[in-house]
């Protein structure tokens, strides 16, 4: 058995046209792997940047009012460090997700995660987040190594396989090989198995070196997960070389082996993806945005009308946090009409982002479910979660995020509130953002189910080549 | 017998049930994806309408507050969509839906549907009617004559009709009419169904220029398919074994309708790309407090517009002047502001023709491209549409920013900032109208890409002419 796949592995890299096609995967792939790279390395350059920005903003901060509080300057009428209206309020201090294990894999054409935000005391409901890009460069997704591993590789795969036994048939020398004491079914599963070794060895390679690049400093964390997608790449185009042994068992010819392939292609990469997710998208409609600004504007409209009553009932509730320095008008609104009134905005609100936040979540369950009729649909949604594109790690995110608004509010709320003067003690205690990662056991559930979407059909297929490949005639 | 050899083609395709089936699949295809499309498009426009009027309810509604906390409570306007976007969405899922129009700054489109909604980002863009037939139609057409003239050599029926004397050029010309006319029964059912259904969905004052539109588009994607039929054909009158032959045509497919548009959209991203929203507001910020052109930033353009306006009344402080300073000050701030993004938004544009144009070079190889990018200009869901729409919108964000400053002008006294406005001041401000703009408009801006796809047609043609001479048997 192993003369024959070493037999099968010196035919393959001995035709020119396998291993142009294997040069072109990997161009491709190293291209998907080159912008994995450059896009992760531009996010965590603008996230490092951030940071030092706000250690160093907050540390210009703490040492002008040293300087203040020493009577080494005089204090300007704005950038006061002292007054929480002007040195805190609005402070937007960055915070960043934990990364994802492999976002190199993939740059998604929809990041559900923010991968920085800028928190401050005032709410993070009205952030949109928006863009200037060209949609135009969206509408087809990024060239990243998930569109290689997902959509080209089982390409490659179908072009690679397709012939494996209906050329034999066609030139009429399928007799012949019959002959020679193997069986068809051994020969042709031994010619996939050369073209399984192969793809993975180029796209896997490719995947791994960018992986290597891009968490060399984590190695511990990525390594396990890209053992995982190894595992699912693997599943993957086991099916799609399954899948043209089955055709092969049957097909008379090469053209009419490679039609069918391409069709199977179609239907469960292009229709079935597409039919799954009009189907869900009528199931567990996604949360309606126009609807969420009306909200926001309602609540924020509302507010404005009750701005004196919600002023009031805030101080009523807070005694102690009546102003006791008396700013000019444009000064005191900021304190005692914007913070309770945003106080009262997130109560409001905060229910209503969750329920958006949860419509995201259940569109993303069905379809992790629905995947088990499509691979490649599966491959993908496993990718990107590996990547960091999950909704569910959104929502571990802005949970952390929350929380830490509520201690930064909390640290702060006295003195602005009262428009009390800050100490460097304010600042040197101020609270810092500890990032939290999700739950592992709800994670690896999900990334459980898209294996075992990927598996299912993998099982069948085999199942099917089986079957096809023993029964193969030689004619 | 150019006629007799097209004729003879054409009852070869209705015979053949694997073509008939491929054309019903397209057709079945095309037909889910067109009512899903209808679905769609009414669902938007209702919740747009909706949208638009609830956002005006809430400017009138919003209270009474200081005119420039109006400007920013701002107004929330919503693109309106033409009827063929229910057969063409073109960048619905990835612009965004909503601009809020706010004091100082311009809008930028925010609520992309594709962050909510994992369902639009996880296929390969096979949704929509016209997709299917640009995708499906021209793997379809590339198939057809992939396979058209190599089998006939492969059963020897080449040979006998090469040697009855036929012209090679007649007789290809004759198969590429013949498969034409067999491909042409989709596209004209789908040009049909997509023409009657936009017209019917369509305002009456749109119903014509919607025709019109949907009539280039239909034309634009013929083009296509017409041209990668002759590609396919070419390809078989060159190859030398229908395996062959169907690699080189799904070769052809893979690079120009899977590979390219993602290659075209990185290539434009990498070579010219676009700043982030913070890059941008930054170097507005840095332009607006520093100046430009040997004029001074705000503050020194702030100081001089005391001294003028303190001269203009003979008063030595500006709480003395008789009319709202503040209200004057916003003014010149926005006035300033205006100019500094002016400049801004130049520069952005030049970004984004750059990137047309990377795409546009890209087109040349991958007429898929050029046909995406001119359907979704006749369906009014390209990027030029999207463009002209903030534009209008930023005319008009401008102009209801001054009617704010006007009222604080006139509201206050000296150097004076509060007072309120209320519901009769909101109600002044009149509702934004956007008119979409006309066919011509749209042709014009796609013209670069029409002409793409043209080259295509004919480049593929001699291809095939050529192709025809070499035909051997």
């Amino acid at each position: 058995m192993i003369g024959l796949w070493r037999q099968e592995w010196h035919l393959f890299v001995k035709a020119r046209a396998n291993v142009g096609l294997l040069a072109v995967l990997l161009v491709l792939s190293a291209l998907g792997a080159w912008n994995g790279i450059e896009r992760l390395a531009a996010e965590r350059s603008a996230a490092v940047a951030a940071l030092a920005d706000d250690v160093s903003s907050f540390a210009a901060k703490r040492e002008k009012l040293v300087q203040l509080e020493a009577g080494k300057i005089v204090e300007g009428r704005f950038g006061s460090p002292r007054k929480p209206q002007q040195a805190v309020l609005s402070a937007g201090r960055p915070v960043t997700p934990p990364p994802a294990e492999l976002g190199v894999l993939s740059s998604a054409e929809a990041r559900p995660t923010p991968e920085l935000l800028r928190i401050s005391i005032l709410t993070r409901h009205k952030d949109q987040q928006p863009t200037l890009d060209d949609p135009s460069n969206r509408l087809d997704g990024p060239f990243d190594l998930a569109f290689v591993a997902t959509w080209l590789g089982p390409l490659f795969a179908l072009i690679l396989g397709y012939d494996v036994l209906a050329r034999d048939r066609e030139q009429g020398v399928a007799a012949l090989l019959a002959s020679q004491g193997r069986s068809l079914a051994a020969i042709a599963f031994a010619r996939l198995g050369v073209r399984f070794a192969a793809l993975m060895i180029v796209i896997g390679g490719v995947a791994f070196g960018a992986a290597i690049v891009t968490e060399s400093g984590r190695l511990a964390v990525a390594l396990p997960a890209f053992a995982v997608w190894l595992l699912a790449l693997g599943l993957s185009l086991g099916f799609w070389l399954a899948l043209t042994a089955v055709i092969n068992g049957r097909a008379k010819n090469a053209a009419a082996a490679s039609l069918a392939v391409l069709g199977v292609w179609i239907g469960l990469s292009m229709f079935m993806p597409a039919l799954i997710g009009s189907v869900v998208n009528t199931l567990a409609p996604p949360p309606d945005r126009l609807q969420g600004v009306l909200k926001l504007r309602s609540v924020e409209s509302d507010l404005n009308r009750r701005r004196r009553e919600v002023t009031a009932a805030y101080y009523s509730a807070y005694p102690a946090n009546r102003p006791i320095v008396q700013g000019d008008e444009y000064e005191h609104y900021f304190v005692t009409e914007l913070y309770p009134r945003t106080l009262a905005f997130d109560r409001a609100v905060t229910p209503f982002a969750a329920q958006m936040d949860a419509a995201r979540v259940r569109q993303a369950e069905l379809m992790r479910a629905a995947s088990f009729l499509s691979p490649s649909l599966a491959f993908k949604l496993l990718t990107e979660d590996l990547a960091g594109a999950a909704p569910e790690r959104r929502v571990a995110f802005l949970t952390s995020v929350d929380d830490y608004q509520a201690r930064w509010r909390g640290h702060f709320d006295h003195k602005l509130a009262s428009m009390t003067w800050l100490t460097v003690a304010d600042y040197d205690h101020k609270p810092e953002f500890k990032r939290a990662a999700e739950r592992a056991a709800a994670r690896w559930a999900r990334i459980s189910l898209l294996m075992a979407a990927l598996c299912a059909p993998l099982l069948i297929a085999l199942a099917g080549a089986w079957r096809a490949l023993s029964r193969a005639a030689p004619t | 017998m150019i006629g007799a050899v097209a004729r003879r083609e054409l009852l070869l395709q209705f015979r053949d049930g694997r073509l008939v089936l491929a054309g019903g699949v397209l057709l079945a295809a095309m037909a889910a994806a067109a009512l899903a499309g209808w679905t769609q498009f009414d669902r938007a426009e209702r919740e747009r309408a909706h949208f638009v009027a609830a956002a005006r309810s809430q400017w009138l509604n919003q209270g009474e507050r200081h005119p420039h906390r109006a400007a920013h409570f701002g107004a929330y306007v919503a693109k309106p969509e033409l009827s063929l976007a229910l057969f063409e969405p073109g960048l619905r899922p990835f612009a965004g839906q909503t601009l809020w129009l706010e004091a100082h700054d311009r809008p930028v489109f925010a609520n992309i549907p594709s962050e909510d909604d994992l369902t639009l980002s996880t296929g390969l863009g096979v949704a929509s009617g016209s997709a299917i037939l640009q995708i499906l139609g021209g793997l379809l057409a590339l198939a057809m004559g992939a396979l058209s003239i190599v089998r006939e050599r492969e059963t020897g029926v080449l040979r006998q009709v090469l040697a009855q004397g036929v012209s090679p050029r007649a007789w290809v010309t004759g198969k590429f009419i013949g498969l034409a006319a067999a491909l042409a029964m989709p596209v004209i059912a789908s040009g049909l169904l997509a023409t009657a259904g936009a017209a019917i969905a369509s305002a009456p004052a749109q119903r014509f220029d919607v025709v019109l539109r949907a009539a280039v588009l239909i034309a634009a994607d013929a083009l296509l398919l017409g041209a990668l039929l002759a590609v396919g054909l070419a390809i078989s009158a060159l190859a030398r074994s229908s395996r062959a032959a169907l690699m080189a045509a799904l070769a052809v497919w893979v690079g120009g309708f899977v590979l390219a548009p993602r290659a075209a959209a990185t290539m434009s991203e990498q070579l010219a790309p676009t700043p982030t929203m913070e890059a941008y507001r930054k170097a507005s910020s840095a332009e607006f407090s520093e100046g430009f052109d040997a004029r001074g930033g705000y503050d020194a353009q702030l100081k001089a517009l005391e001294a003028s306006t303190l001269r203009q009344f003979g008063v030595q402080r500006l709480e003395d002047v008789r009319t709202g300073f503040s209200g004057l000050r916003m003014k010149h701030m926005d006035a300033w502001s205006t100019e500094v993004d002016d400049r801004q938004y130049a520069r952005l544009v030049q970004v984004y023709e750059r990137q047309s144009a990377i795409r546009l070079a890209l087109a040349s190889a991958a007429p898929f491209i050029a046909a995406r990018s001119v359907s979704q200009g006749m369906a009014g869901m390209d990027w030029a549409h999207y463009r002209d729409f903030l534009e209008k919108a930023e005319a008009y964000r401008r102009a209801f920013g001054r009617q704010m400053n006007t009222l604080l002008q006139n509201g206050v006294r000296g150097d004076r900032w509060e007072m309120d406005g209320d519901r009769d001041d909101w109600a002044k401000v009149a509702a934004f109208q956007y008119r979409m703009p006309g066919v011509g408009w749209a042709i014009t801006r796609q013209a670069p890409f029409l002409l793409v796809l043209a080259a295509w047609a004919l480049a593929a043609a001699a291809l095939l002419a050529l192709a025809a001479t070499r035909l051997k048997p």
